[in-house]
């Protein structure tokens, strides 16, 4: 569990001094085995990842680990042409980047990378079956995240009752817990 | 030498070696999985964030190992060991023709995965092939099955309603779980606006409230986590490794044989009476051969014709009691895929806790008659629930603290539906040993060769359409449908390769389960269905478990067999 401590507060570290000086190889280090993704790749998912769920009065997507555990899932899980796949839509919202405001991705300000990852995902959400599985893959790492499940939602591991009707209101969260994506995404 | 041998340790065979040991009978179950032990073998302790790769399969082990079992839904890096890998237990199926042979090779077999849906079958459904003339007329009829449906549902628990249903019939039922607030409005609007037609919570094996005899076994009330496919260290629903297993270890009467791999049934040329059963150890390839007085198949409806098939000999060329030609033939499985998704209005309120449950639409269609133009009919699993968070990100487009703020709040009213239609037994669906592929302990692959008939087809279409006006009628919007049948098997409901009938001539067994041909053996499995009713079909095979285990015990005391 230090470790883990060590590696969110690495990520969170990156996240304040700046995405671009992230040390991708102590992350990696402390994880245990060697990084799948190189320094640059590093940061465009890490400026991804705090883009798509920044810190709020919640932890947001980097504080909680999604970096490297999608550093892990296209180590261990994806095959050679999906991790390919994932890693030219990243690619092509950097190239986003470069061409509206003339800096990668992860050099951009905050406020200026949610104005392109905003434009980008409402063109290319529904259309894009490489981004929208991308998208959805630091979704699903983000609320399966102990933090993304508890703080962020709710989860009951044991919940020991079937309550059919409970109140809800304006600050009701919703439940937390492994499910399906909404519709079938993959990536061919 | 035992009393008695069961083959298969799954939902039938747990039962039948429950019902032989209470009877005093020793029993031998040999299982052809690795052990597993109830509880410590299950992975219900992750939590979301312990799941290896956030649930998923590494992409190529699952194209490599799991290419049938990855079509289950219940298939992901939590349940991964649960299944077969189709790599190493392959079939062939006739081009144009896939058939998805779903299971898994442990003991409690698939008991430990089921969807626990539980339901008895009615009446019409024992008397529909008669009735139509699609298949052989069933042996036995309600009135036999009824006080082992009520004897099974006792012992392993099952929370549901009583409804008055003729086509569904009641229960000794526990408490039942309640419908959320839309699930009753959709109720409402369906049995208002469709007469005849009922929406009601769905059976399931699960202990809502447990007797004492539960208790007694170690079991627990249901804690509502719906994570059931890892298994569940509670106990809370019935497997043979939480319930019937146990109950059959209490006796003193039982022994477990696990990475036996029933090769064949041994038979005495003179008597034609089973003997035994030829294992091949799993992992050491030993042969060895196991003696009994009586022998129970429940290897599960194609296991079971595979080792009746295998089970050759001089005096049966064909494979053992197939005089009838019928071993292997009128494979089933529910006509099945046809989904409706929608979104519905609803009260502004939420649920608590993971039912493992939903609702259910009993079969409407061709109740007293055929007035429909195609024969035999339909019911749906389903349920109205607030929308999840993943579908709710996934939905629309959204960054930052926007979509924070969109997935936080719980999401709309969600209906679905999903149709399981009875499929017609035809001979034609059948499965053969292959004439010259053999498995890794040189035993016949089998080949699967079956479709869906016209008739299966037009079920699908109507269940289909159906679905959409309930869904209308209720005030939903339909969001996502699917017309499309998925490839047999894949309902995981597959029966009838070794058919009960009256006649020798056609059928494989008699109103007893026991062999026409083999009266010291019996099969209580799926594979003893004549038609395959509409309704999920677990219960009715421990029924069938329930009351053959009690009269080859007869049999035996009478000296007939």
């Amino acid at each position: 569990m230090i470790e883990l401590d060590r590696r969110r507060m690495l990520e969170g570290l990156g996240a304040l001094i700046g995405l671009a000086a992230l040390p991708a190889e102590a992350l990696a280090a402390v994880a245990g085995k060697a990084p799948s993704l190189d320094k640059p790749t590093t940061a465009l998912v890490t400026a991804f990842a705090d883009t798509l769920i920044p810190l709020t009065d919640t932890p947001g997507a980097v504080q909680v680990g999604v970096p490297a555990q999608f550093d892990a899932l296209m180590r261990d899980w994806a095959s050679p042409s999906h991790r390919t796949a994932y890693l030219a839509a990243l690619t092509a919202i950097d190239d986003e980047a470069k061409a509206r405001a003339g800096k990668p991705f992860a050099l951009l300000p905050a406020a200026q990378r949610l104005t392109v990852l905003t434009a980008y995902d409402a063109q290319h959400l529904k259309s894009n079956m490489a981004y929208a599985s991308l998208k959805d893959m630091f979704i699903n790492l983000y609320y399966l995240s102990e933090p993304g499940a508890t703080v962020e939602l709710r989860y009951e591991h044991n919940p020991g009752v079937w309550e059919a009707s409970t109140p809800l209101t304006a600050d009701t969260r919703a439940w937390a817990g492994a499910m399906p994506a909404g519709k079938l995404l993959v990536i061919a | 030498m035992f009393d008695a041998i069961v083959i298969g340790s799954g939902m039938s065979g747990g039962i039948a070696a429950k019902e032989l040991c209470e009877r005093g009978l020793k029993v031998l179950i040999i299982e052809r999985g690795r052990k597993l032990e109830h509880g410590s073998s299950y992975t219900d302790w992750m939590q979301p964030w312990d799941l290896p790769n956030a649930g998923s399969i590494p992409e190529e082990e699952l194209a490599r190992d799991y290419q049938i079992q990855r079509q289950c839904y219940a298939v992901n890096s939590a349940t991964k060991d649960l299944w077969v890998k189709d790599s190493q237990h392959p079939y062939e199926t006739t081009e144009g023709k896939p058939f998805s042979w779903i299971r898994g090779y442990h003991l409690g077999g698939r008991s430990i995965m089921w969807g626990r849906q539980t339901y008895r079958f009615s009446e019409m459904d024992f008397s529909a092939n008669k009735r139509d003339g699609h298949g052989i007329d069933w042996p036995i009829r309600y009135a036999d099955m009824a006080p082992w449906y009520d004897k099974v549902e006792t012992f392993i628990g099952v929370s549901g309603a009583n409804e008055g249903l003729p086509q569904l019939p009641d229960g000794k039922f526990l408490p039942v779980m309640a419908m959320t607030d839309t699930e009753k409005l959709f109720k409402d609007a369906v049995e208002k606006k469709f007469p005849g037609r009922k929406v009601i919570q769905g059976r399931c094996a699960h202990l809502t409230e447990p007797q004492p005899h539960h208790i007694e076994l170690g079991r627990n009330p249901c804690q509502y986590r719906s994570l059931c496919e890892r298994g569940c260290s509670f106990g809370a629903y019935h497997s043979s490794l939480s319930s019937s297993l146990p109950a059959a270890e209490k006796t003193g009467n039982l022994t477990i044989v696990t990475d036996a791999i029933a090769h064949s049934i041994i038979t005495d040329p003179k008597t034609g009476k089973a003997t035994g059963v030829r294992i091949i150890d799993q992992n050491t390839k030993e042969k060895r051969v196991y003696e009994a007085r009586i022998v129970f198949l429940c290897a599960s409806t194609i296991g079971t014709a595979q080792v009746l098939l295998n089970s050759r000999s001089d005096a049966n060329p064909r494979g053992l009691a197939n005089g009838s030609d019928q071993v292997g033939r009128n494979l089933m499985d529910h006509v099945y895929g046809p989904t409706v998704s929608g979104v519905m209005d609803g009260p502004e309120t939420y649920h608590r806790g993971r039912r493992p449950n939903g609702i259910y639409i009993p079969r409407y269609r061709n109740l007293e008659a055929d007035d429909t133009g195609y024969h035999r009919g339909y019911g749906y699993q389903g349920g109205v629930m607030r929308e999840g968070w993943r579908p709710m990100a996934d939905a629309e487009p959204g960054v930052g603290a926007a979509l924070k703020n969109r997935v936080r709040h719980p999401g709309p009213w969600q209906i679905r539906l999903a149709g399981f239609g009875e499929m017609l037994p035809d001979p034609n669906n059948r499965v053969t040993l292959h004439a010259t592929k053999t498995d890794e302990w040189g035993i016949p692959q089998l080949t699967i060769d079956c479709a869906h008939g016209e008739n299966d087809k037009e079920l699908g279409r109507r269940m289909l359409e159906d679905a959409k006006a309930m869904l209308i009628a209720a005030g939903a919007t339909i969001t996502a449908e699917n017309g499309k049948l998925h490839p047999p098997g894949l309902g995981i409901h597959e029966m009838g390769t070794a058919r009960m009938g009256h006649d020798p001539k056609t059928s494989v067994l008699n109103g007893f389960n026991q062999a026409h041909e083999v009266p010291n053996l019996f099969i209580t499995d799926g594979a003893a269905m004549a038609s395959s009713g509409c309704q999920n079909p677990s219960l009715t095979y421990m029924a069938m478990s329930a009351r053959a285990a009690y009269h080859a015990t007869e049999f035996m005391k009478a000296g007939t067999i």
